[in-house]
């Protein structure tokens, strides 16, 4: 059960995420349908409205972008901590607002593609279904876990942006750019270590074992089942386990959150 | 009762800002927070509302400990010279926030002193200058329902006429709501008719702790020819000294016994909070 407290700062973080994320849809719209369909009218070009509708995956962006945005919460903590708001409740509220919008984002990307015309069937365009579509015999009994999946997914990637966000809240800005040089730097050194140690027998071992993982973790470990017949089971307990991580993990780091003197 | 602050170290690096810092502020009392610059008061307002943690010590509040407790920190309002409201959003957007995470707030106050203070609550919090940022803090300090407000700075950039109208009604506030209000400030001479108890606080450690009145009634200016002044302060506590043609005076802390024959030509005579202050934090070779 929710105290008074939690609800109010959970509507509050709630209602924020949400204009947020309108406001980039609204530019994303200028940006990708005003502009274009003003310069077709200035060069007679007529705008492919059709071709326009069927390539946008509303509920793709909005999986992107919801987890875009739970990257920044340091400007909400310092408000909230001014109005006398316990960083657990933070916590939680982020949790739960984060959990309203990202669903929200995925039955609205879902309806999109149901209502708007021009779009690929929902079946065809959801990449569960596509992977794990046949597993059920029953087709309901698909539709709902493919739900149940995208839902999720898009939750614990939101809690991902979450986790990640408040690590980086806890550095400096000064800090913040010299790790992201460092991640850079590491990339560019471990790629090259690929590279260079592709053709080692050791390395193509090892290739086999990720190459054998990944197939575990998408539900074809015996790799013999059809595409759309993959066993489901294994993603969702990854994705389970990395939403009990992300969500403990935040507590931790958000607890250790303070106000910063920059 | 009340809150209660034991053992508060606070290291920054190699900077040990707060040396164990004991201290409690009961309810319905106006106490003020004084030290220099540095002296780590804010440091230690900051640690109270749990915007910071301390190295070492705990802050409680009717026992409760405030940090992550939300039924402590509601009864907490720290306004400080950090702005920790967003620029973009206006200022009656910024009181219904208030009015969300507090639970309440009396709006019918708020909207009269922005009016007596000129401030027009449509306006976005980053377009306001110094001064009328902080009204804008001073006026949610005084509407929100927190029984311990801290106001830390509350003058910073308030010119006088503004600055009289918050101490009229900082005390019009007191008086209806009792509530316990902790002012840290420079302007101690403004303050000080306002203040019922003080802390002093230098180099981390608080120097001074207790009502106004007791602190003042053992602080003296022993004034008169340099020879009878340091005869009769011989033994006692001098803090300070200064002198202005023949006459010296040297600054007494800790009072002074009644058996010692005070001289004609010595004259004694208490001080006031400022002038206690200034001598009790100058450091070695400052006057």
């Amino acid at each position: 059960m929710l105290t008074a407290k939690e609800r109010s700062v959970t509507i509050y973080l709630f209602k924020r995420a949400l204009v947020q994320l309108l406001y980039i849809i609204f530019w994303m719209i200028v940006g990708f349908v005003l502009v274009p369909a003003a310069i077709s009218l200035i060069n007679s070009n007529p705008l492919d409205l059709k071709g326009l509708l069927r390539n946008t995956h509303v509920g793709q962006m909005l999986f992107f972008l919801i987890s875009l945005l739970a990257l920044f919460g340091y400007r909400d903590f310092k408000l909230l901590n001014q109005n006398g708001i316990s960083r657990k409740t933070y916590w939680k509220a982020r949790l739960l607002a984060y959990f309203g919008i990202s669903t929200l984002g995925q039955i609205v990307g879902i309806l999109f593609t149901l209502l708007v015309p021009f779009q690929d069937s929902w079946n065809r365009s959801s990449i569960y279904m596509e992977m794990y579509g046949k597993f059920f015999a029953n087709p309901l009994l698909n539709i709902l876990a493919a739900l149940a999946f995208i839902i999720l997914a898009a939750y614990v990637v939101a809690l991902g942006g979450i986790f990640v966000g408040s690590i980086f809240t806890l550095f400096t800005r000064k800090q913040r750019v010299l790790i992201f040089v460092a991640l850079a730097t590491l990339n560019v050194v471990g790629v090259s270590f690929i590279a260079s140690s592709a053709s080692q027998d050791s390395f193509t071992g090892l290739a086999r074992s990720i190459l054998k993982l990944i197939y575990f973790l998408v539900g074809d470990a015996s790799r013999n089942a059809t595409l759309g017949s993959f066993d489901p089971t294994v993603p969702f307990i990854v994705i389970l386990l990395a939403g009990i991580v992300f969500c403990y993990g935040s507590r931790i780091v958000i607890a250790h959150f303070k106000l910063k003197s920059e | 009762m009340g809150i209660e602050v034991k053992n508060i170290k606070k290291r920054f690096g190699k900077h040990e800002v707060l040396r164990g810092i004991n201290l409690e502020f009961v309810p319905g009392k106006i106490y003020g927070l004084l030290g220099r610059n540095g002296a780590g008061k804010s440091t230690l307002l900051n640690i109270i509302a749990a915007r910071i943690f301390p190295t070492a010590g705990t802050v409680t509040l009717d026992g409760k400990t405030v940090c992550d407790d939300d039924s402590a920190l509601e009864q907490i309002y720290l306004m400080s010279e950090r702005n920790l409201y967003p620029e973009g959003e206006r200022l009656k957007k910024l009181l219904k926030t208030t009015e969300l995470l507090y639970g309440s707030f009396d709006y019918t106050y708020a909207n009269k002193l922005a009016a007596e203070f000129s401030l027009d609550l449509n306006q976005k919090f980053g377009k306001l200058s110094t001064g009328y940022r902080s009204i804008f803090k001073l006026i949610v300090a005084l509407c929100v329902p927190a029984r311990y407000v801290f106001l830390d700075e509350p003058d910073l950039g308030l010119d006088a006429n503004h600055r009289e109208l918050f101490y009229r009604e900082l005390m019009e506030n007191y008086a209806q709501t009792h509530r316990t209000f902790i002012v840290s400030t420079h302007l101690i001479g403004e303050f000080a008719n306002l203040l019922e108890r003080v802390f002093i606080i230098k180099n981390g450690q608080i120097l001074v702790a207790g009502e106004v009145e007791d602190v003042l009634a053992k602080a003296y200016l022993i004034a008169g020819p340099k020879e009878d002044v340091c005869k009769y302060s011989a033994g006692l506590n001098v803090i300070g000294h200064e002198s202005l043609g023949n006459i010296y005076g040297n600054y007494v802390f800790g009072g002074v016994d009644d058996e010692r024959h005070l001289p004609d030509t010595v004259s004694l005579e208490h001080l006031d909070l400022q002038k206690l202050f200034i001598n009790l934090t100058n450091e070695k070779g400052e006057k």
